[in-house]
């Protein structure tokens, strides 16, 4: 089992290894700082009881807007409000076991907590390599023609899950 | 090898200079530096322009997407379809449930 726990000074970052130095990087150099400024809020997974980082993701808001706006009367002419799931690893040690799944899921479902305090209309990911892609399109993110790094979710389609599986 | 250069002045407020200094194998200044030749510039301003346009660009799709009338389209279709969580996202939900202490 593992805990998920906003990061912190208490958190053990420096080993942590994904395999993408991008992301590592991130975590033991700039999450904390950035957590702390309210860039973007690190949650972090560790076993119960240990400091270790094995993984983490990354939130943030953020919008879509549309390079023309609609011409249908009763689409929305404003940007949308939304929230990105920015970065998302798994250490290589627990590689396999379905934590960066698992992750995914705690990101949606916290996610769908802050949208019933403010509007939010979207969930984007970004999507790194082909790999992160066809994971995101399987959890049934919609992916665009134009823009290769994003994917998108209806914030509906999360709540709906969470009511059918009592989340 | 050291590629090394500053940030462009305006004469207008005089900013204040500062220098960004690293390194690069010699095959890759090599490229760097036939580019820079192409283009006419200087390598300090073929850099900074290179260097800013890839951090506008990291920057703007991080704050912000921007999509194009096909892509407003469909992702306009998606949210009309009421599509229901797909098998991988409800499993998604038990692997959550299995894994992660509340």
């Amino acid at each position: 089992m593992f805990k998920i726990e906003r990061i912190s000074e208490d958190h053990l970052l420096p080993g942590f290894d994904c395999g993408d130095e991008n992301k590592n990087r991130f975590l033991t150099k700039f999450a904390l700082q950035n957590s702390k400024g309210g860039f973007g809020r690190t949650y972090v997974a560790v076993k119960s009881g240990q400091k270790a980082v094995l993984g983490f993701y990354t939130i943030s808001s953020s919008s879509v807007r549309f390079e023309n706006i609609p011409s249908k009367r009763n689409l929305p002419r404003y940007p949308l409000p939304s929230i990105l799931i920015g970065k998302l690893a798994v250490d290589s040690s627990v590689k396999g076991q379905g934590l960066g799944t698992a992750l995914m899921f705690d990101a949606l479902k916290r996610v769908a907590e802050i949208s019933e305090e403010i509007g939010i209309f979207l969930v984007e990911v970004k999507a790194v390599d082909a790999k992160a892609k066809q994971f995101y399109k399987r959890l049934g993110f919609l992916e665009m023609l134009d823009n290769d790094l994003k994917l998108f979710m209806a914030i509906k389609t999360v709540r709906k899950v969470l009511a059918q599986t009592d989340e | 090898m050291c590629l090394e250069f500053h940030m462009p002045a305006t004469v207008q407020n005089k900013p204040k200079i500062e220098n960004i200094n690293f390194r690069v194998s010699a095959k890759e200044k090599r490229l760097i530096e036939k580019a820079v030749n192409i283009s006419g510039r200087s390598l300090t301003e073929f850099a900074t322009q290179a260097l800013l346009d890839s951090a506008n660009k990291v920057i703007e799709n991080e704050a912000a997407t921007t999509l194009s009338d096909r892509d407003r389209d469909r992702l306009f279709r998606l949210l009309d379809a009421e599509r229901s969580p797909t098998r991988a996202l409800v499993k998604a939900a038990k692997i959550h449930r299995k894994l992660i202490k509340e």
